[in-house]
């Protein structure tokens, strides 16, 4: 089953996109912080990381350094959710490796055909 | 000995307060703590029918009805709740819980508080109302915006609108940035701009105004909108406008607008006669409308005498791409005043492209390291 | 034998100046308890006001105003690649991080480049302000990260952030200390009254507060606690007393003379308009803005400093005696020179609030302060030992005096409690009140003591000894010796 971590520091966030992803059929784990984020990357292999950029302890960006440098967990998709709208800084997450960010505030149907595409992309 | 007595009562008049502050602090940590976990236990049971409503993104009916019935101790911790979901959804999602606070009458109850006296209530009512911006009274908040007497009821107001995102607001916006209870150019200028392409009628008119700031924020818009048919009346402001302000946002706007027919005004905003804020802005300006011509003409303002502008030459041309790099090139192998800042460039650019050595040990070998001019210019 | 006359004016002397140093007591926590006052009213106008802030809205706008980060650094290796990766996570829409390392002699600036793989690159810097310490490099990561590193000889702090301020690209800049430790949102914070009142705010500053006991990761506070040892603990109360409520209630009023070198945000123009840092003084940051508000008067336009009460920094505070007498000599040695070098300022309509109240304020009431309550505990018990004071009335008069101390210590306990209420535990409540007897019973004359040696080196005008401390360093091992921090 492909399996997806959401990692947000919000709780409402967590719930929304856990339950949308978990309707569509996939195994979600959740992790409220950075640090735990990466852990549970290293833990449960998922297919799709959803990193939130601003979080509390390792910031999503700081997240997405260490799963691609991380020599077995390197090729986890990862897509960036971010307040940001700058040119620069979705430019600065795509030359860290982010595979997709999507702008809060955020259309949970548009975030799992996100999902589903990064899956594609992979796939073919 | 009153004195003493009275050294007496102070002491101890001190010591009751010191205690009285400490009860204080108790008591008020356990109150915070208590309804923190009030509000937790009434929302809980409504969390997973809020989720899956939001979720199906399609009205469930029973769900509805039983968030709508909630009794009102209950609902007042679940309204916050619900308009902290709104800030973080987009689209029929969005659309679900916005319609929920409308039936239960919360975005009547704010049109109200939009006309109390207390100018925190008011401004708190302006930024929810803002926020669900489908069934706001976009008229009241442009009184505000415009007449409110308290100057952050106004800018809450403004960014209202720019968050409603409604054409019509453009007139009220455009009037708000300028006179006595004027919001701050910024602000207005970013709600305009979040207005989108319909404004632009306006905005045009706008750039007509005798009022400067209508004049500063149109040309400044119409820029960041990229409104195509605004260039030839762009240029005249950007030419002959009394203004300087607008003068240099008319430029900018030229360049962000990015029409070739713009270059000659441009071109002549750079002139040594002109003033230097407005020749930077213009050359910058001039890089983002491209072109063989714009080349040529940055190239020479690399040995520009004023810093900002030789500047700002050097990052335009660098920003042209390859293209641009034969004349940075060319003005950085001699000897005239531009050479260290086509220098300058030139390295920024063999950095991001991995073409120099990095500093680090470890890097490879072979790589040649880029000769280093840290210049300093008088 | 002594003449009776002598002994009586002696006695009469004395007990005038004992009532004297009871006045001054009185009028100083007085002094202090309207500025709680005023504190406590700018907090709820701040905490009223945050729901709608607009922090989300100023991030998403391509027309909020980009920011220069300025962070001097000499010898900060240990720290300096986690307070930069912090730095660069901060949440603002547009900044740039300049590190300017001061001619450090450690491997700051290794760190740096094997940290964030940095290539020396040419740039061209204009000296809009006067730096003495040559430029030698300026680098740049080779990843699009928006951070500058520029190396220059040593010229002290003061010429580290002119060189930054001469190298920053943006029209605000902020200066920070190498080891302060931000809060991610703090550039928003400090920078929301440049956008609201954009044609008034020059300055703005916001709170600094103690990071011993807090957990820090990946360069940010985590989890807010109370220190593990006492003076680092009392230190915390003072913090909240002295300079939260205290720089509240001055920026209430509209006469804000410091803000931190820990986290200043300023308008670029304004700073080369009063050129700059000063160089060779000790209180650079509050020179600065007393200069800023003179600059201002002087040109007659409209202005405002402002102070955010939002706690934006968090800074370590010296655990060892030594190194906090060291910090608090160097804090008075920089009052008293940056009072003397504006003096033209002081009591001079012409300053309006700054020059007519803030300082004299700091004159009577911090530069002295130290003086009256060493000199009037000796005079009391002098007083005692001649018999010019009775003994319960002594006893009284100090207990008074301390019960008043104590009152506002706990009262600023209270209005960071019912505002901000960071430390989340019961038993840091209950450290912080035991703390607030502790400051007033010890702690304070202690610091009374230090001051007075701080002014004392000033008039004999002593070198300048630039204090160091020993970091512990949050959760690691390293341990270097370092510049203690600038006043919060």
């Amino acid at each position: 089953m492909t399996s997806v971590l959401v990692a947000d520091d919000d709780r409402d966030i967590r719930e929304l996109v856990s339950f949308k992803l978990q309707a569509a059929g996939y195994d979600v784990v959740t992790a409220s912080d950075g640090t735990d984020a990466l852990a549970q990357v290293i833990a449960h292999r998922p297919d799709v990381a959803v990193l939130d950029v601003m979080m509390p302890g390792l910031s999503g960006t700081d997240v997405l350094r260490a799963v691609r440098a991380h020599p077995e967990v390197g090729g986890t998709r990862v897509i960036l959710l971010t307040a940001k709208a700058q040119e620069q800084d979705v430019a600065a997450g795509f030359a860290l490796g982010a595979d997709d960010y999507i702008v809060k505030p955020f259309s949970p149907r548009e975030l799992l055909s996100r999902v589903q595409a990064v899956l594609g992309r992979r796939a073919s | 000995m009153t004195v003493y007595t009275a050294f007496l009562l102070a002491g101890l008049a001190l010591v009751a307060l010191g205690l009285a502050l400490a009860a204080a602090i108790i008591v008020q940590r356990g109150l915070r703590q208590h309804a923190g976990r009030r509000d937790l236990a009434l929302v809980e049971p409504f969390r997973p029918l809020l989720i899956a409503l939001v979720m199906d993104e399609r009205a469930d009916a029973t769900a509805t009805a039983r968030i709508l019935g909630a009794d009102a101790r209950a609902w007042s911790a679940l309204e916050p709740h619900i308009i902290s979901m709104v800030r973080k959804l987009r689209g029929d999602s969005r659309a679900v819980l916005v319609n929920l606070l409308h039936e239960r009458g919360t975005i009547t109850r704010l049109n109200r508080r939009l006309t109390r006296p207390g100018a925190v209530g008011r401004a708190r009512a302006a930024e929810l109302l803002g926020l669900l911006g489908e069934h706001a009274p976009r008229r009241d908040l442009e009184r505000l915006a415009l007449r409110d007497h308290d100057a952050e009821v106004r800018i809450v107001a403004a960014r209202a609108l720019g968050e409603i995102g409604d054409p019509k607001s453009a007139r009220a916006l455009l009037a708000a940035a300028s006179g006595p209870r004027a919001v701050p150019l910024r602000i207005a200028a970013r709600s305009l701009a979040r207005l989108g392409p319909g404004a632009a009628p306006e905005l045009m008119r706008g750039l007509r105004s005798d009022k400067t700031t209508s004049r500063a924020v149109s040309a400044e818009i119409l820029g960041l909108l990229g409104v195509t048919s605004a260039a030839t009346v762009l240029a005249s402001a950007a030419e002959d406008d009394p203004e300087l302000d607008v003068r240099i946002r008319s430029a900018r706007a030229l360049g962000r607008i990015g029409v070739p027919s713009a270059l000659p005004v441009l071109e002549r905003c750079t002139g040594p006669d002109r003033h230097p804020a407005l020749r930077a802005v213009a050359a910058r300006a001039v890089g983002e409308v491209g072109g063989p011509i714009a080349i040529e003409l940055l190239a020479r303002l690399l040995d520009d005498p004023v810093h900002r502008v030789a500047a700002n030459a050097a990052r335009a041309l660098g920003r042209l791409g390859d293209r641009a790099l034969p004349a940075l090139r060319r003005t950085a192998a001699g000897a005239t005043p531009g050479a260290p800042y086509a220098a300058e460039v030139l390295a920024e650019i063999d950095v991001r492209s991995g073409r120099v050595v990095a500093l680090r040990a470890d890097a490879a070998v072979g790589d040649v390291r880029l000769p280093v001019v840290t210049g300093v210019v008088g | 034998m002594i003449p009776h006359v002598v002994t009586d004016a002696a006695v009469a002397f004395l007990t005038g100046f004992d009532w004297f140093v009871l006045g001054y007591f009185l009028a100083l926590n007085s002094g202090y308890l309207v500025l709680l006052a005023l504190a406590s009213l700018e907090f709820a106008r701040h905490l009223r006001r945050l729901p709608f802030a607009g922090y989300d809205e100023a991030y998403a706008s391509p027309l909020t105003l980009p920011v220069s980060v300025i962070v001097p650094a000499h010898d900060e290796g240990p720290g300096i690649v986690d307070a930069v990766r912090a730095m660069l996570s901060l949440r603002y829409p547009e900044f740039e991080i300049l590190v300017v390392d001061d001619g450090s002699t450690d491997d700051t600036f290794a760190r740096l480049v094997e940290a964030f793989d940095l290539v020396e690159v040419p740039r061209v810097v204009t000296p809009d302000v006067p730096v003495v310490g040559a430029l030698v490099s300026v680098s740049v990561p080779r990843s699009a990260l928006p951070l500058v590193v520029v190396r220059k000889e040593n010229g002290g702090k003061a010429d580290a952030l002119n060189t930054g301020i001469n190298v920053a690209r943006y029209p605000l800049v902020c200066m920070v200390d190498a080891d302060s430790v931000l809060d991610p949102d703090a550039l928003m914070t400090v920078s929301k009254p440049f956008a609201d009142d954009p044609e008034r705010v020059v300055a703005t500053g916001g709170v600094v507060r103690a990071a011993n006991g807090c957990t820090v990761s990946g360069g940010r506070i985590v989890e807010v606690r109370m220190p593990r040892t006492w003076l680092p603990r009392i230190q915390v109360v003072e913090y909240l007393r002295a300079f939260l409520m205290g720089r509240s209630g001055w920026s209430r009023l509209g006469a804000l003379a410091i803000i931190s070198g820990a986290f200043g945000l300023f308008r670029r123009d304004v700073l080369l308009e009063v050129g700059g840092m000063a160089h060779g003084c000790i209180g650079e940051d509050a020179d600065l803005v007393i200069r800023i508000h003179g600059h201002m008067r002087r040109t007659q336009r409209p202005y405002r400093v402002v102070f955010v009460a939002e706690p934006v920094a968090w800074t370590e505070v010296p655990t060892s005696l030594k190194v906090l007498a060291n910090q608090r000599r160097r804090w008075h040695r920089g009052l008293a020179q940056t009072l003397w070098r504006n003096r033209s300022m002081m009591l001079n309509p012409r300053y309006g609030r700054i020059g007519l109240l803030t300082l004299p304020y700091y004159f009577v009431f911090e530069l002295l302060a130290p003086v009256v309550e060493v000199v009037g505990v000796s005079a009391a018990a002098l007083g005692f030992l001649v018999g010019a004071v009775n003994l319960s009335f002594a006893v009284l008069f100090v207990a008074v005096a301390l019960a008043y101390g104590i009152l506002l210590s706990i009262a600023s306990l209270a209005l960071e409690e019912f505002s901000f209420h960071r430390y989340r535990r019961w038993r840091d409540l209950a450290l912080a009140v035991g703390c607030a007897f502790i400051e007033n019973l010890g702690y304070r004359q202690l610091t009374a003591v230090w001051r007075l040696q701080g002014l004392w080196a000033e008039l004999k005008g002593a070198r300048v000894e630039w204090g160091t401390m020993s970091r512990e360093g949050f959760g690691g091992p390293a341990a270097a010796s370092q510049p203690v921090g600038s006043r919060p």
